[in-house]
């Protein structure tokens, strides 16, 4: 029992991971937040159910969740982070916050605000392994989250793309000395925290069955508190924090009650931001000590 | 007046006390992303005492700040000690928190939530009013205004000139707090009824909107866009089905054309966006070199 | 003459930067009412030494002690009322804010900033201070632009701003980031003259400089810095003429 609510911890993480991993994308290339991404990733997920529920395979739904996703991000991007001073830091965050909104009313308008549900794939699928069973949806989440998170990471360690975007994250004005054409770096990170997004909509929305337009402050909100304890801005310390706030929630779930989930989660959030505000792997830039 | 004016009337003063409450907190720079929160805590508070132990609301309001003002004081003092991108965090994050929590507690009904507040008179909104511009045409004058000018311009600059920042910065939060707060009474005992829901992120970015799309410099500028914003929805009435998207996008265009609101100063930009990116990053990483804080 | 008091100490103090050293075991000693230069080459040290002292940065090893006093571990703002005060050499003005109120902000520590301060008719001290903010801006030729934005100003003025905010907190110890960079001829004159005006009010002063000109002319004793590290020290008729200081420059 204990193994099989461990594994469901694991893969609610997995998804709540891709958002975060979104986030921090953002964070590292522009010191903002796009708090358009999870209702990015709930259009995503709307349009993928769309196309499953026409008959059209997983894999065509998944894609085309994913390319949403980096669209809806390029949009998001132009209108809100590409003309917007830098002197407002807030500016483009507020901005951000108003299309999320946005996309929320569009999908309400278009689709009504009642639940969509999401079909099962791989029905026939379960796996026994002993400590705990892996239906097929299941098998799908997780080895696709898994594929995209690790694929994150090759893309950013060895090609030449990943590595322009670390610079950028890094020291912008060194790397635009360099040569390297900051704002299509921008616009390839904005990209790829799209379709991380539009991945983690799609298989959450799998994961629960069920989709509905107000997931978006639901993500958002799960990931912002992942980047409070994982640390703004960095990729091991998202994975990592992810995992922990997915098991976490599973497990209180199972064996506390519903009522408590999140507010367990709030409570862990509360103690770190008091006791360790730049979370595990956290830069010191988003940390500055006052009085 | 007809009683269509004085709803009218009073849902404008309420507004423009939620912008002269969240200009409070942005007169030092600071954006809080979830100033429904403190309407909410206002709203319950008030409405609980009315309702279950008959308190006159005049008294139950002042309540509502002192309780909202305190939520303010912990939160800001949370959120105010790291930058600004943690600042929207941890405001977005409380602000979910609240309407989970008040959905969650069956003592306020729940998700259903309370029914059956009244007692919000025009006297009672407007007299409100005055005693935040009040309060507010002294602070402009005063040496505590100047500070919350000083943090807003140049953080750095204002430790030098010996500014206690997070003291001060959470002292205007809580003040926004409490004035936020009041407003959530007063709202609560003139719709009658209040759920959760009704605190949630799209009223979050309402009164971010009234206060910012009048103007960030004034405050009269803040109470203007919220005088504006009331009354468009009223003229437009098409607007009504279509106002979040409509609002959203305006969102977005202020923030593009006009960031600091339509009122006041115009701030001088030059250079194209990568450039400008460049130029501050350049400064940032100077700074960063020069000046990391240990 | 009796000895001169011990006014700002700097002991042992190190500095590591993402494993570089910035400064290592540096020890200052300045003197009540003398002017104290720190030079170096770029990357010397002396900025960082500088924030160390002002509370910018915190030393890894070592103790900065104003008046007898500890206060490595003061946050800048809290080093202002004991009268240690700073400039920055890229100006950090309040540019949005008048001339005038931006040396009201220099007396923040001395006047009544709480809610009391919203008491609309002002009280003697408040009066007191107001016309002190007034005498100041006379005395740095900001007068007639008591009422423009500071961003507007030129550069001149406002290095001169900077510096009445700076005397606004009527400071013991004044430590000077480069003030004569990007200075005129003139402009560099009215500075010496300006702080050995300073010094015979009974200041003292900390300045870290480029321009030897001005360190030979204004100071009383020298410390130069390169690599982290104190290479001499001494009056500076004595330590510029030296060889270390050629060699840490030139290279040579």
């Amino acid at each position: 029992m204990l193994g099989q609510q461990l594994f469901n911890g694991v893969l609610l993480g997995a998804t709540f991971a891709l958002v975060a991993l979104g986030f921090n994308l953002v964070v590292g290339a522009m010191d903002r937040l796009n708090f358009a991404l999870g209702e990015t990733a709930m259009v995503s997920a709307v349009v993928g159910a769309v196309l499953m529920e026409t008959g059209l395979p997983f894999a065509v739904a998944f894609l085309a969740a994913i390319a949403t996703g980096g669209l809806l991000a390029v949009i998001v991007y132009v209108a809100s982070f590409r003309y917007v001073s830098d002197r407002f830091p807030t500016a483009s965050i507020l901005s951000s916050l108003g299309m999320g909104l946005v996309l929320t009313a569009v999908v309400v308008k278009v689709f009504g605000s009642d639940q969509r549900s999401v079909p099962d794939v791989l029905a026939g699928v379960d796996l026994d392994l002993g400590l705990f069973r892996v239906s097929g949806a299941q098998l799908v989440i997780i080895v696709l989250a898994a594929l995209m998170t690790v694929g994150l990471y090759v893309f950013l360690d060895r090609t030449v793309w990943g590595t322009a975007i670390r610079g950028v994250s890094d020291d912008p004005t060194m790397v635009a000395l360099l040569g390297v054409p900051v704002q299509r770096v921008i616009l390839l990170t904005f990209t790829l925290s799209g379709v991380l997004a539009g991945a983690a909509g799609l298989l959450t929305g799998l994961a629960y069955h069920s989709v509905s337009p107000f997931d978006g402050f639901t993500s958002t909100l799960t990931a912002l508190m992942v980047i409070v304890l994982g640390g703004l801005g960095s990729v091991t310390g998202g994975v990592i924090a992810a995992l922990v706030i997915g098991v976490l929630q599973t497990l209180t779930v199972a064996y506390l009650s519903a009522t408590l989930r999140d507010l367990i989660v709030f409570v862990l959030v509360g103690i770190v931001l008091l006791v360790r505000p730049q979370g595990l792997f956290g830069r010191n830039a988003g940390v500055l000590e006052r009085v | 007046m007809s009683p269509y004016a004085e709803a009218v009337l009073l849902q404008v003063g309420i507004n423009v006390l939620l912008a002269l409450g969240y200009w409070i907190a942005v007169s030092t720079g600071k954006y809080s992303f979830g100033h429904a929160a403190f309407m909410a805590i206002g709203a319950y508070a008030a409405s609980i005492l009315t309702l279950n132990f008959a308190w006159p609301l005049p008294v139950a309001m002042l309540v509502a700040a002192v309780v909202a003002a305190v939520a303010g004081a912990v939160i800001g003092w949370m959120a105010l000690r790291l930058s600004l991108l943690y600042l929207a965090i941890i405001t977005f994050i409380f602000g979910q928190l609240v309407e989970l929590l008040f959905a969650q507690w069956d003592y306020v009904g729940g998700a259903t939530g309370m029914i059956g507040m009244t007692g919000t008179t025009l006297t009672l909104v407007y007299s409100s009013i005055a005693v935040v511009v009040v309060y507010l045409v002294l602070l402009t004058r005063s040496r505590l205004g100047l500070a919350y000018a000083a943090i807003r311009e140049d953080e750095r600059a204002a430790t030098a000139s010996g500014l206690r920042i997070t003291r001060i910065a959470v002292g205007a939060f809580a003040a926004s707090a409490a004035v936020t707060g009041v407003a959530g009474a007063l709202a609560a005992h003139q719709l009658m009824i209040i759920t959760p829901s009704l605190f949630g992120p799209q009223q979050a970015l309402l009164i971010i909107l009234y206060c910012v799309l009048g103007g960030v410099q004034y405050f009269w500028g803040a109470a203007v866009g919220a005088i504006v914003l009331s009354v468009l929805p009223i003229w437009f009435e098409w607007l009504n089905d279509w106002y979040m998207i409509v609002y959203g996008l305006l969102f977005v265009v202020l923030m593009i054309v006009r960031p600091q609101g339509l009122i006041g100063r115009s701030e001088r930009s030059g250079g194209g966006p990568l450039l400008r990116r460049l130029r501050r990053d350049g400064a940032v990483a100077v700074e960063r070199e020069r000046e990391p804080v240990g | 003459m009796s000895p001169l008091a011990e006014l700002l100490r700097v002991t042992a103090v190190t500095k590591r930067f993402q494993g570089v050293e910035a400064l290592a075991d540096i020890d200052l000693a300045v003197q009540e009412g003398t002017v104290h230069g720190v030079v170096g080459p770029n990357g010397a040290g002396k900025t960082t030494l500088l924030n160390v002292m002002s509370g910018y940065v915190r030393p890894d090893a070592g103790r900065i002690e104003l008046a007898g006093r500890d206060i490595t571990r003061l946050t800048p703002q809290l080093r202002v009322p004991l009268g240690l005060v700073r400039t920055f050499q890229n100006i950090r003005l309040y540019g949005g804010l008048t001339v005038l109120e931006n040396v009201l902000l220099g007396q923040h520590t001395r006047a009544r900033t709480g809610l009391r301060s919203l008491w609309p008719f002002p009280t003697p001290q408040e009066r007191a201070l107001r016309a002190e903010a007034e005498a100041a801006l006379e005395l740095f030729e900001l007068a007639p632009y008591r009422s423009r934005r500071a961003a507007e100003l030129p550069y001149g003025l406002q290095k001169q701003l900077e510096m009445a905010r700076a005397m606004a907190a009527r400071p013991r110890v004044l430590l000077l980031d480069e003030p004569a960079a990007g200075m005129t001829t003139d402009g560099r004159h009215a500075l010496v003259e300006r702080l050995h005006e300073l010094r015979g009010q009974g200041l003292t002063i900390v300045v870290v400089e480029h321009d030897m000109d001005v360190i030979a002319k204004v100071c009383d004793h020298v410390t130069v810095l390169n690599f982290g590290r104190t290479l001499t020290e001494g009056p500076p008729a004595v330590v510029l003429a030296g060889d270390e200081v050629r060699t840490a420059y030139l290279g040579t």
